[in-house]
């Protein structure tokens, strides 16, 4: 590489960062050619944002470096998070940092970002900058913040987990974009992230750091052999027949009652044993659908019965039956225990209202056991909720949900608050349990490949509406919508056929949802929703035009 | 004047001139000891005078030493911003009025007395807000925020800390103008009353000494009618600060 | 964690306010008998003594018109709470409102105006006290509610009466106590500000703020320098008690 005749942009030799005698990051040597892209990926924790802000000029205070890092060129650093001063208009800011750079005065800074803007494929409509950025979809505030970058045009841009927190439909077509400007612009670009966050997918290296050493990263997992399971048979456990959710809003000026729907009438059924996966982006009602199944609270609409009884019907202890059978883990496990309670005295709580019938003194037996089947010791039972971590506070979850022995999870985005690893080894351990009990369960993820791998059937939500529904083989083989596309192109890296994001709920544009970000959208489109067709046996598909490739 | 001031300004108007007017109503109808409205007018305007000065200034020195001492703890100017953020709560105005009237009765002269005495509980207020806001603005920086992402911008130092986070610590200063207009106001009533300065607040005192509802209710009006213009004052001034530099060019072509 | 702990920042400062107050408490207590033994008469005691005398009237009244506001206050926020969502966005409207307003200036003119017996002025302490509890209670209430902790006890079948006895009332009790502290500083200033005025605690009954604007009245420093002070401090031991206990 150093045999080249123009030296990289950047290049590093044993860079060391030490905070007193402990080593941060240890001996980091690369170098990233012009036109390049870089992922840099590793845990929380790893050291990314040190090494960015080091390679950008802005090492954190009381952070000692050794070895050579040399960048040419101007450089720009994305800092995590990407906030922008969060009250001043974004125009503003853009107009300063671009004339900063680059000497120019108002209108010839605004009219360069607006290029960039363009480039990033942000409709002239979609620009709502003259507003502060704390009042800009998360989206568009990202897509804004590339844009300055492009505006600014420097010669290496790094990028301290970019997009994080968008969905990954929307954050793996931005940065993909990113990374075609870099490329096509000959300007090095550092991205780096957490190994779930796809920075891989654009880039066309990847080093990965681990205990401080940075080192090409491992080939991924080939992804496991899809075995064909065979729950899903007999009749089914928990069925909604037309099921909705929708929130009063108050009254118009004529006196008629608004209301929000976020979860049109949708049919679903699990059965016994059974694992579906409810996909969709952040906004697209996966959640209050899963919710509304366990009647918390109970949908606005429809009918939602457990083994054929109406829940609706149900009388209190009715009710409590059904519950003992069907429970739910929680996206946020921590918040879900009550913190002045300890989780012990919790869990009995929960084992006195739910199994009456295990009698007071077997009690203390039943809790050791769902903890010991969520992988935890019985020493955790006289813990605080405060005092757990958060792999700790999920197992908790998972042992409160199998405490009564149900027949059936909802999980809600279960364990959203762990890291890679971690969340994968409990959903392993969540999938054991699953084929050890025969448990049916409901999966409500926005990670498409991975909810599907381990599921028998997948349905996609857009804005509250099915919009596919198969086999989870024939979904990731050959799905049809271009939402579950793009879903599953996000999950691989690749670069998703969307544009934008989700549109609010409060502004659904006629016709089809997705009509705005799609590429196969035509006149049609706006014109009616589409229905949900039969197109192979016990695939559905929801799109007027299905069938174009 | 710019527009979002017009706003404000509008929306406060009924808050403002309808307790006014009904103040004025009331003391222009003929009573046992009615001043007449013009009297009431006055006496208004000059609890104005003694009041906006000394919240303004209160308030911006206040938010500028908070500031200073999230940025410079060490500093004189921090120094000085930890003290008030400190005295906070222990300064209430009437006492320092108390303390400003036995001063004028040792000879001192009286008006900066008196505005410096409503202007340190503002000050005091606003420098305990600003305070931790910029210590979160630039400890931000350690681990994301706005300011970093700013440096990563390859904005200069001085451009960070003018232009974002200044405006950082000073928002959530103005943001609790209101309640320093209500301590100012307790302050200035305390104040005109104990040196027996002709204002509404001493107005309406006095009518109370003397059990006179007639007299009492005008000046109550209209002190009420004070506050909230002075409250609309201080959104004003708030979203000033935010658009200090905005233009309405848009990036829209 | 480089930045300090604000959590044993801010306990440390409540454990230091509560020393703070029961000391004031106690030196006011026993203030009769440091004089000479026997109850005093007011006129001849020295300035301090006279002061600490005064904190006794101040106090307890601070303590009877907070404990009442704090009560109305906390009364307001659950009433709003639970009697269903229009009656909700009303009332805490109103106390909205109402904290717009100067209140404080409504106990010199109530005492003025009504004649001044204790407890009319505690009513009108309290009422002036109540909206700012209120509200703040409220926005707590609110925050709990959302708790997705009850949300897992609905999970698990538990009636909506347990979810109140286990889960809420335990859960609400530090933040609505943080809440109705507010409302101590709060009297105690306001019941200072009408006496200094004379408009407050009647004659017999002794306070710091009457005998700062009697001092100030009659331009004596010596005399204004203790109650001022003990006020300065009290105010200050109150509201860090207050805020602590948010913390």
């Amino acid at each position: 590489m150093i045999s080249r005749p123009v030296p990289p942009p950047v290049e590093t030799n044993a860079l060391t960062l030490l905070s007193g005698d402990r080593v941060l990051i240890d001996r980091a040597t690369l170098a990233v050619g012009a036109g390049e892209v870089l992922a840099v990926t590793g845990g929380a924790g790893a050291g990314k944002s040190l090494l960015l802000r080091a390679l950008a000029g802005l090492p954190l205070p009381g952070i000692d470096q050794t070895g050579s890092a040399r960048v040419d060129g101007r450089r720009l650093l994305i800092a995590q998070g990407g906030m922008l001063a969060p009250r001043r208009p974004l125009t503003m800011q853009a107009a300063e940092i671009v004339g900063h750079h680059l000497g120019l005065d108002t209108s010839a800074s605004l009219r360069r970002m607006a290029d960039a803007l363009d480039r990033l494929g942000v409709p002239a409509a979609a620009r709502r900058f003259d507003l502060p950025p704390d009042r800009l979809p998360d989206g568009l505030r990202w897509t804004a913040l590339f844009a300055l970058a492009l505006a600014v045009g420097p010669a290496v841009l790094l990028a301290d987990a970019p997009g994080a927190g968008l969905d990954p439909t929307v954050r793996l077509r931005l940065l993909h974009r990113l990374a075609d400007w870099a490329r096509g612009n000959a300007v090095a670009l550092i991205l780096a992230g957490r190994p779930e966050d796809g920075v891989a997918g654009p880039a066309s290296r990847v080093l990965a750091l681990r205990r401080g050493r940075l080192l090409p990263a491992p080939p991924p997992l080939p992804s496991p052999v899809l075995v064909p399971r065979t729950g899903g048979t007999g009749a089914p456990l928990l069925s909604g027949r037309g099921v909705s959710v929708s929130f009063a809003l108050g009254r118009t000026a004529k006196g008629a009652e608004r209301r929000l729907t976020a979860v049109h009438e949708t049919d679903i059924d699990l059965a016994e044993g059974e694992t579906v996966a409810l996909l969709g982006e952040t906004g697209s009602g996966k959640a209050m659908l899963a919710r509304a199944l366990a009647h918390l609270p109970a949908p606005s609409g429809g009918r939602v019965s457990w083994m054929g009884r109406d829940l609706a019907a149900a009388d209190a202890t009715g009710m409590r039956r059904v519950r003992r059978d069907l429970q739910i883990l929680f996206p946020d496990p921590a918040a879900s225990l009550d913190p002045v309670q300890t989780v012990g005295a919790q869990l009995a709580g929960i084992l006195e209202s739910l199994r009456p019938d295990i009698p007071a003194d077997r009690r203390a037996r039943r809790i050791a056991d769902a903890l010991e089947e969520a992988g935890l010791r019985a020493e955790i039972a006289p813990r605080w909720p405060a005092t757990l971590s958060a792999v700790e506070a999920a197992r908790v979850g998972l042992a409160r949900a199998l405490l009564p022995e149900p027949r059936a999870l909802v999980c809600d985005e279960p364990a959203a608050t762990l890291s890679a690893g971690e969340r994968a080894m409990f959903r392993d351990d969540l999938l054991g349990l699953r084929d050890r009990r025969r448990l049916a369960l409901l999966l409500a993820t926005e990670q498409a490949g991975e909810g599907l791998r381990h599921a028998d059937r997948g349905l996609v939500l857009l804005m509250g509406r099915v919009v596919e529904s198969a086999g989870a083989g024939a979904l990731l083989h050959g799905a049809r919508h271009p939402l579950t596309r793009a879903m599953l192109a996000a999950a691989r890296g690749e670069a998703p056929q969307l544009d934008g994001e989700a549109p609010s709920a409060l502004a659904a544009p006629d016709g089809c949802p997705l009509r705005p970000r799609c590429p196969n959208a035509r006149s049609f489109c706006s014109q009616a929703v589409p229905a949900l067709e039969e197109i192979a046996p016990g695939h559905h598909v929801a799109c007027h035009y299905w069938d174009t490739p | 004047m710019p527009r979002y001031a017009l706003r404000r300004l509008t929306e406060a108007l009924p808050a403002t001139l309808l307790p006014v007017a009904a103040g004025l109503a009331l003391a222009a109808m003929p009573g046992p000891e009615a001043g007449g409205a013009l009297g009431l007018l006055v006496a208004l305007a000059l609890t104005l005078l003694l009041v906006l000065p000394a919240l303004a200034v209160g308030t911006a020195v206040g938010a500028l030493a908070g500031a200073w001492a999230g940025l410079a703890p060490a500093s004189a100017a921090g120094r000085l911003g930890r003290l008030l953020a400190a005295a906070g709560p222990t300064l209430p105005g009437f006492l320092l009025a108390a303390v400003a009237a036995l001063a004028v009765r040792a000879g001192a002269s009286a008006a900066p007395l008196g505005w410096t005495a409503l202007a340190l509980p503002a000050a005091c207020q606003a420098a305990r807000l600003a305070r931790p806001a910029m210590e979160q603005a630039l400890g931000g920086a350690l681990g994301g925020g706005a300011l970093l992402t700013a440096q990563g911008f390859g904005l200069d130092e001085r451009t960070v800390l003018r232009g974002h986070a200044l405006p950082a610590a000073i928002a959530p200063a103005l943001g609790g103008f209101q309640n320093a207009v209500l301590a100012g106001l307790v302050g200035t009533v305390a104040l005109e009353s104990l040196l027996a300065l002709p204002g509404a607040g001493a107005l309406m005192i006095d009518a109370a000494r003397n059990g006179s509802v007639a007299g009492v209710l005008p000046a109550l009006c209209g002190l009420c009618g004070l506050t909230a213009f002075l409250t609309a004052l201080g959104a004003i001034a708030r979203d000033w600060a935010d658009n200090r530099w905005a233009d309405n060019r848009g990036i829209r072509r | 964690m480089t930045l300090g702990d604000p959590d044993s920042r801010n306990g440390g400062r409540a454990a230091a306010a509560m020393a703070v107050l029961a000391g004031l408490a106690l030196a006011c207590t026993v203030a009769p008998l440091m004089a000479d033994g026997s109850v005093i008469r007011r006129h001849d005691a020295d300035p301090v003594v006279a002061a600490l005398l005064d904190g006794r009237g101040s106090l307890s009244f601070a303590l009877l018109a907070g404990l009442l506001g704090a009560a109305l206050g906390l009364g307001w926020a659950i009433a709003a709470s639970a009697l269903g969502q229009r009656a909700e966005r009303r009332m805490m409207d109103a106390a909205n409102r109402l904290l717009a307003l100067p209140l404080i200036l409504l106990v010199p003119l109530a005492a003025g105006l009504a004649g001044g017996g204790v407890g009319l002025l505690a009513a009108t302490v309290a009422a002036a006290t109540a909206p700012a509890v209120a509200a703040l209670a409220h926005a707590e209430l609110r925050a709990l509610m959302r708790r997705e902790f009850l949300t897992a006890a609905r999970a698990a079948g538990l009636s909506e009466g347990t979810i109140l006895r286990r889960h809420l009332i335990p859960n609400a009790r530090r933040p609505l106590l943080a809440a109705g502290a507010l409302a101590l500083p709060r009297a105690l200033a306001a019941e200072s500000f009408a006496s200094l005025l004379g408009l407050g605690l009647p004659a017999p009954v002794g306070s710091w703020g009457g005998s700062v604007g009697l001092a100030a009245r009659l331009g004596d420093g010596l005399a204004l320098a203790p109650p001022a002070l003990l006020l300065a401090v009290a105010l200050w031991g109150l509201c860090a008690f207050a805020e602590g206990l948010r913390r």
